[in-house]
């Protein structure tokens, strides 16, 4: 009796540490509104879009990669597709349309943003990377440089909306949980 | 003034004079909307126009000579230029403006600490408090679509009970609350920017009061004088009623004076007899004979 007791109490206290830790984990968000990043992208869509020339792949491979994305694993590939984006993607991609060039500037700096909102999460601890989150993330970097730098760059900004949209759908819905 | 003109020997290379660049650069942020100011280039009998230029966080770190065109700020004649649909970030921005005289142009004068909007100042809102009726009514400030708005309300007599709502945008009139006549109610409100983690203070309490209604009182009073009233006059109507319908249907005979027995029946029986014959006689008459006597 005293034994089953003892295991009773183990398996609770184990189950409201995991709804802790997990919720722990939920809280690290970007709380930052993306509707207005949304809508400078929609300005240059199409500019963008047109630009690529390699319509038969992609690099997010949005129904493979993100929509598998588990919540626990959210903030992880948040903070390295924002790293993808600008270490890399905003870098190799040379604008000189002062209007494009304006509205990418505002997406990379506000990418910079949500890095430095990401990186207080990782300073404490509650941005942990599982290897599949590694592995999703590592894929779209293969996809990456499968493509001529130029033409991989354009072609991951004419994807913007699918990441963006990605983010909105889910620091709200955990925020709403 | 004379400064400059002081120095414009100073300024002249191989014959050629520079441009001198503008001075006194300043940021004013209130509500969001972002201003550069410089102090203006001098150049008697000249127009001298200006060109800001802005560099975010970014662009600094990763692509540190590429410095993004102002929207709206391209060869311009004005000392000020708006920035805020160029700072669209809360990081760290780099600003420089140079003037432009023909083909002079001067040095890029930068603006000494990068400015982040997050240092914008805040005012509080302007508020319009309203009754609808018993309906409690604000409208704010339209103040863009970073802004929203924490509303605070509560009974004045009953201050500690604070009721709160949030309001999206402003220049929309928004339902507080109905009011419960007789009482009074006070609004305060405050800015609520989420992109910059920020608030304004709250605004100056407005307090708006709704009459006890005299008409609902005048109703109850008259539907009570009404109804005794009808307490008093029904059964009174109901009365005559039945002595209408008594009359009209069952009338009570009164007989003539004239026709009424003073005197017992024994009495009228015991005529004289010459009376008795007479009258016998006078009964006799047929009805032909009765006619003839008629005309």
């Amino acid at each position: 009796m005293k034994v089953q007791c003892a295991a009773l109490w183990l398996l609770a206290a184990a189950l409201i540490l995991s709804s802790v830790h997990t919720r722990g984990l939920r809280k690290c968000l970007i709380s930052m509104d993306t509707h207005h990043l949304e809508e400078s992208f929609q300005e240059i869509k199409r500019a963008i879009q047109a630009k690529d020339t390699f319509q038969n792949v992609t690099i997010l491979s949005a129904s493979e990669t993100l929509q598998s994305i588990k919540p626990s694993d959210v903030c992880c590939v948040t903070k390295n597709l924002l790293a993808f984006y600008v270490d890399r993607v905003f870098k190799d991609h040379r604008e000189l349309n002062p209007h494009i060039l304006r509205k990418i500037s505002s997406i990379a700096n506000s990418f910079l943003y949500m890095q430095k909102t990401l990186q207080r999460c990782q300073e404490q601890r509650r941005c942990h990377c599982r290897q599949e989150a590694t592995n999703a993330t590592r894929s779209v970097h293969e996809n990456y440089d499968q493509l001529e730098v130029h033409s991989a760059a354009v072609k991951s900004l004419g994807e913007l909306n699918v990441f963006l949209a990605w983010i909105a759908k889910n620091h709200q819905e955990i925020s709403a949980a | 003034m004379w400064f400059f003109y002081a120095l414009i020997p100073c300024l002249l290379r191989d014959g050629v004079a520079i441009l001198p660049a503008p001075q006194n650069l300043s940021v004013h942020s209130t509500n969001m909307k972002h201003f550069l100011m410089w102090s203006p280039v001098i150049v008697p009998g000249e127009t001298v126009y200006y060109s800001v230029e802005y560099q975010g966080e970014y662009e600094r770190l990763y692509l540190s000579d590429v410095w993004i065109p102002s929207s709206w700020c391209s060869l311009t004649e004005k000392t000020e230029c708006d920035l805020t649909e160029d700072i669209t970030a809360t990081v760290p921005y780099s600003l420089h403006v140079r003037a432009t005289l023909g083909s002079q142009t001067s040095a890029w004068s930068t603006l000494t600490h990068p400015f982040n909007r997050n240092s914008t100042i805040l005012t509080p809102p302007w508020m319009d408090v309203t009754k609808d009726g018993f309906h409690l009514v604000i409208e704010l400030e339209d103040l863009g679509p970073q802004f929203e708005f924490l509303v605070a309300y509560w009974r004045r007599e009953s201050a500690t009970k604070e009721h709160i709502k949030m309001v999206r945008s402003g220049g929309i009139p928004v339902h507080l609350v109905t009011m419960e006549p007789g009482a009074a109610y006070c609004v305060k409100a405050q800015a609520v920017v989420k992109a910059i983690g920020r608030h304004s203070a709250f605004s100056q309490a407005e307090c708006i009061e709704v009459q006890e209604e005299a008409l609902p009182l005048a109703l109850a009073l008259f539907a009570f004088v009404g109804f005794m009233l009808n307490l008093v006059a029904v059964p009174i109507s109901i009365w005559k009623m039945g002595q209408l319908l008594r009359y009209s249907c069952c009338p009570v005979v009164v007989l003539p004076n004239t026709l009424k027995i003073t005197s017992s029946p024994q009495k009228l029986i015991s005529c004289r007899k010459e009376e008795v014959d007479a009258c016998a006689m006078t009964t006799v008459l047929s009805s032909e004979e009765l006619f003839r006597t008629w005309i």
